[in-house]
């Protein structure tokens, strides 16, 4: 597992605080998503050279939907694709 | 949310609305799918049967099987359910992402290889179906999963069992027709998928 110095920090783009062990000034972590927002959000910032996505277990789990929504949202942003939001299907 | 991403809304058989988690259906869980294996399964919840269970097109579908020699380390395949809060599985789907389109050709397409509700869901075996909903939210959730992986929300589907649900879906159907299952496939386009996707707030 690699850790660059390149990474930045996605909240210096979506505005929000996030806990200290997700966004640092290395990577962002995540649970072995399989839920398709947090999979394609991983799967994108691992291509991204800016921001690095690492499968590892320290994750999304601990935030309310709510958090974990803006934090979603505020990778899409950084990215510039389309949103997806949660819903009831 | 109960730490699903995506919940099904479902309509119990008192009317009631009532939240189903959608998760990926792994070879342990989908025994409960399927006859095969000398355990409880979800044809066993239908007791008194309107009509012979046999004559379901998935009665001897086995899901543990597809799941291992069609969809584990196979790149775009998956397999997910519905699941109500007490534990048991009211509908499962298999899909693969990036099928071909006939609507829309030289375009990808989510196909839905295999979709079903618990048998005590359907009208034609029980008197009161327990959940309502379910087809339908597994399918929304497969246009989100085409519209997440460059399908842009189209699906594809050959509808063995019941052609009304796919057409409500907003299926339509394509010339391709399949020997085997007797059906023409349908599909969904991007535009009729990507409304329904804004219409439920999933993007803008």
């Amino acid at each position: 597992m690699t850790h660059s110095s390149q990474n930045h920090d996605v909240t210096a783009h979506g505005g929000i605080d996030l806990p200290p062990h997700l966004v640092g000034d290395s990577d962002v972590w995540f649970d072995a998503p399989t839920d398709p927002i947090t999979l394609r959000a991983a799967t994108l910032l691992s291509l991204s050279p800016d921001v690095k996505a690492n499968f590892r277990a320290a994750d999304l789990s601990t935030m309310d939907d709510a958090t974990k929504q803006k934090f979603l949202d505020s990778i899409y942003k950084v990215l510039g694709i389309p949103q997806i939001r949660f819903a009831q299907l | 949310m109960d730490g699903a991403f995506f919940s099904a809304t479902l309509l119990d058989s008192q009317g009631g609305l009532q939240s189903g988690s959608i998760q990926p259906l792994d070879r342990e869980a989908a025994k409960s799918l399927s006859t095969h294996w000398g355990t409880w399964n979800w044809w066993d919840d239908v007791v008194s049967p309107l009509s012979s269970i046999d004559q379901e097109p998935d009665f001897h579908w086995n899901w543990t099987g597809v799941i291992s020699t069609e969809i584990l380390n196979r790149r775009g395949r998956r397999s997910v359910c519905v699941r109500t809060p007490d534990g048991k599985i009211q509908g499962a789907m298999i899909y693969w992402i990036g099928a071909r389109s006939v609507l829309c050709p030289g375009q990808l397409v989510v196909y839905i290889d295999r979709l079903a509700t618990a048998p005590a869901n359907r009208e034609k075996l029980v008197t009161q179906a327990r959940f309502q909903g379910v087809g339908r939210s597994l399918v929304r959730y497969a246009m989100i999963e085409s519209f997440n992986n460059r399908c842009d929300g189209r699906l594809t589907a050959y509808p063995i069992a019941n052609e009304s649900f796919y057409r409500e879906q907003g299926f339509q159907k394509t010339d391709e027709f399949h020997q085997g299952e007797q059906t023409f496939l349908f599909e969904v386009t991007a535009e009729t998928a990507q409304q329904t996707l804004r219409t439920l707030g999933v993007i803008q």
